[in-house]
């Protein structure tokens, strides 16, 4: 059971995303919508596949698949593609199911490499309390992350429009409009996630009193992405700039938390947090 | 192969000539009735659109070249020195054109969509009228099913390929569904009702129209259910707009000046200016606000340029796929030539068993019935089941009916029977084609 779950499939579920990421390749050089219909059903095969894998290792291990580094960009992969299955659902994205597909399988490379099977672990990472907000956590940053993408294909799209380039990223990305409410949404929900996350961090601190120095020490990256979203989505309710400004500053919010997650994994198993 | 067809095209005769042999709902059901009982005829449908009008057949026996013009001359009533130009087709040559036809590689705007829907109409009035046999059958609905697969599976009916088209593409490109968004329409000339035309058919519902003459605005404000507003237009009506569409004959621009562009830099959301008229009737200094797209009739001119060599780039694809579904139906044809074969030798084996089971059925005991005759129709299906697949494979893999000639002698127990002799006439034709 500890190979099948740690490895076996783990080893499959990058091979089914890998060859999807191909077979979305493929139809970037040439239009083919029974391609991309059969993609999209690999594709829920694909989340279906992690959901199962996810609750297995779960009941397995007694924690939601957080125990080590590996574990957490599987985990975030897997919440990452279960926002993509959802933005599909809403709206036909074509060729720009590419760019999610390719950050799973950065995630799930990533979690291979640095390995799934768990070492000795803190009794702080094995609490309830801890699944929650990290589950939270990386729900939240999953759509951020998703967020940033829309923020990228309304850049590119009305970057093209402009121009006058007739290419297959015009021809192909879903509408401005589409993005806009997709990027909206996904940001709005972000948001909601990550400081629900940071409220119940910040339970837990109190909590537990004897690691308030270096939980709250973990919990700066939060606290800084929470209110650069916060800034965020008062300047898309309030129409503070463009939607096209909006996109960027969604593209540069996601980069930070990427930055923010690593600071946080970091400070996580290799800092000072015991 | 028993199937050939004749007709008319944009590319072999002149628009008065195919629209006198252009045939309308009514002539297309009267032509089908009067034609199905024709002799040498098993089947037959016609097409009939504004750029073609074609007649497919599936006769016993090919007819000659005259015989043919002959009969597209009776049904669409065009004089004999125009049928001279009619191409016909048949065989492979005859499927690979339906084919290519319903994929709409034979249309006159490369990958248009509306031929596939004529092409299924046609063949239901065929249907309707009980004119069609197996073989038109399963060619019709080859096409179809090509048609459906190249236009999947390529991108050659995607793309706007005139000004309007583009520019409701355009829009698409930026809000989507264009469901309940308010366009306001500057102008009521052609162009614009037009323009209007193009976006009331993808769902728009909500108008402002202005023009210089009130009346004119009046007219088309009624025509979209919409209402007429002030010429200019002021920021308020800009405001409220998604869409705006502008098609006047001004010589100086109606859409500018300062109270517009600052009411632009407020709005914060898309706003899409389509500037369809020349001279433009737009300042395009306006271009440069964000949020705010303008486009001109040289921009979509560009657009459609684009979208026609992307189409011609899908083409080859295309015709790849056309090429599998006619090679799909020629071997379904030439397995199918045997049929009657295999239905002769069902007949002659089922007698057998049926003559030896009865005979031998008091050897066995009265609850050994029943397993008697499953044992011996199982064995039955078996040879012939093997018989039925190599008397398919050998028709459909080098053409020849030798073996089912061999099989449908072997099987008479008579060879003065009728249906053997009608068995090996089939076989004959077929051999013959």
């Amino acid at each position: 059971m500890d190979q099948l779950l740690y490895r076996v499939i783990p080893d499959i579920l990058l091979l089914l995303f890998g060859s999807l990421l191909g077979v979305w390749g493929v139809s970037i050089r040439r239009s083919d919508l029974s391609l991309e219909s059969m993609a999209v059903y690999l594709g829920r095969v694909g989340a279906a596949m992690f959901l199962i894998w996810m609750v297995a290792l779960t009941v397995y291990q007694r924690q939601v698949p957080v125990l080590n580094p590996g574990q957490l960009a599987f985990f975030l992969g897997g919440l990452v593609w279960f926002g993509q299955c959802y933005a599909q659902q809403r709206i036909n994205q074509r060729l720009f199911v590419v760019l999610p597909l390719l950050g799973v399988v950065i995630l799930m490379v990533f979690g291979l490499v640095l390995g799934m099977r768990p070492g000795p672990v803190t009794t702080s990472l094995k609490s309830v309390s801890t699944a929650i907000h990290v589950t939270m956590s990386l729900a939240g940053i999953a759509l951020l992350l998703g967020c940033g993408v829309f923020g990228a294909g309304h850049v590119i799209l009305d970057l093209n429009i402009r121009r006058r380039n007739f290419n297959a990223w015009f021809q192909r990305l879903p509408s401005l409009g589409e993005m806009d409410s997709l990027r909206r949404l996904t940001l709005i929900t972000g948001w909601a996630l990550v400081t629900a996350s940071l409220v119940s961090a910040l339970v837990i601190l109190n909590l537990r009193s004897s690691d308030q120095g270096s939980v709250a020490s973990h919990l700066h990256p939060m606290v800084l992405l929470a209110t650069i979203l916060t800034v965020l989505v008062l300047a898309d309710r309030f129409r503070w700039i463009s939607a096209n400004k909006l996109a960027i500053g969604c593209m540069i919010m996601s980069l930070t938390v990427v930055i923010l997650i690593c600071v946080s994994v970091i400070e996580i198993f290799y800092g000072r947090i015991t | 192969m028993r199937l050939e067809l004749i007709g008319l095209n944009h590319r072999t005769s002149t628009i008065e000539i195919r629209e006198r042999a252009s045939l309308g709902t009514d002539r297309v059901s009267d032509a089908l009735r009067i034609m199905s009982g024709a002799a040498n005829l098993e089947g037959l449908a016609i097409l009939s659109t504004c750029n073609r009008t074609e007649i497919y057949l599936s006769p016993v026996d090919h007819h000659e070249t005259e015989e043919l013009q002959r009969l597209y001359s009776r049904v669409t009533g065009l004089e004999a020195e125009h049928t001279s130009e009619a191409y016909i087709l048949r065989d492979d040559e005859a499927i690979r054109h339906m084919v290519r036809v319903a994929a709409g590689l034979d249309s006159q705007m490369l990958g248009e969509v509306q031929i596939l829907g004529q092409m299924k109409d046609a063949y239901a009035k065929a249907l309707d009228a009980g004119a069609t046999n197996t073989i038109l059958n399963k060619a019709l609905l080859r096409a179809i099913a090509a048609g459906k697969d190249v236009r999947n599976r390529t991108g050659i009916s995607q793309g706007a390929v005139s000004v309007a088209s583009a520019a409701v593409q355009m829009a698409q490109r930026i809000f989507g569904s264009l469901d309940g968004r308010r366009v306001l329409l500057v102008g009521a000339g052609e162009t614009a009702r037009l323009a209007a035309n193009h976006l009331s058919g993808v769902g728009v519902t909500d108008w402002r129209v202005t023009n210089r003459t009130e009346a004119n605005a009046k007219v088309v404000a009624d025509l979209l259910g919409g209402r007429v507003t002030t010429f200019p237009p002021e920021p308020e009506d800009i405001e409220w707009a998604d869409l705006v569409v502008s098609a006047t004959g001004a010589s100086e621009p109606v859409i500018g000046g300062e109270a517009v562009t600052a009411s632009l830099k407020k709005r914060r959301r898309a706003l899409l200016v389509l500037d369809l008229a020349v001279p433009r009737d737009v300042d395009p200094s306006l271009s440069k606000l964000s949020d705010i797209y303008l486009y001109t009739v040289d921009d979509f001119n560009e657009l459609v340029a684009v979208n026609l060599k992307t189409r011609e780039k899908e083409a080859k694809r295309a015709e790849q796929i056309v090429e599998k579904h006619v090679q799909e139906f020629v071997t379904w044809y030439r397995e199918n030539r045997v049929t009657p074969t295999i239905m002769q030798l069902h007949t002659v084996l089922e007698e057998l068993r049926h003559h030896e089971v009865e005979r031998n059925r008091k050897r066995f005991q009265p609850e050994d019935h029943e397993q008697l005759d499953l044992f011996s129709k199982a064995l039955m299906r078996k040879v012939e089941g093997l018989m039925a697949a190599n008397l398919r494979q050998a028709s459909s893999r080098d053409d020849d009916l030798s073996m089912a000639h061999a099989v449908a002698r072997a099987m008479a127990r008579d060879p003065e029977d009728e249906e053997v002799k009608a068995v090996l006439e089939r076989l004959r034709q077929e051999g013959s084609h």
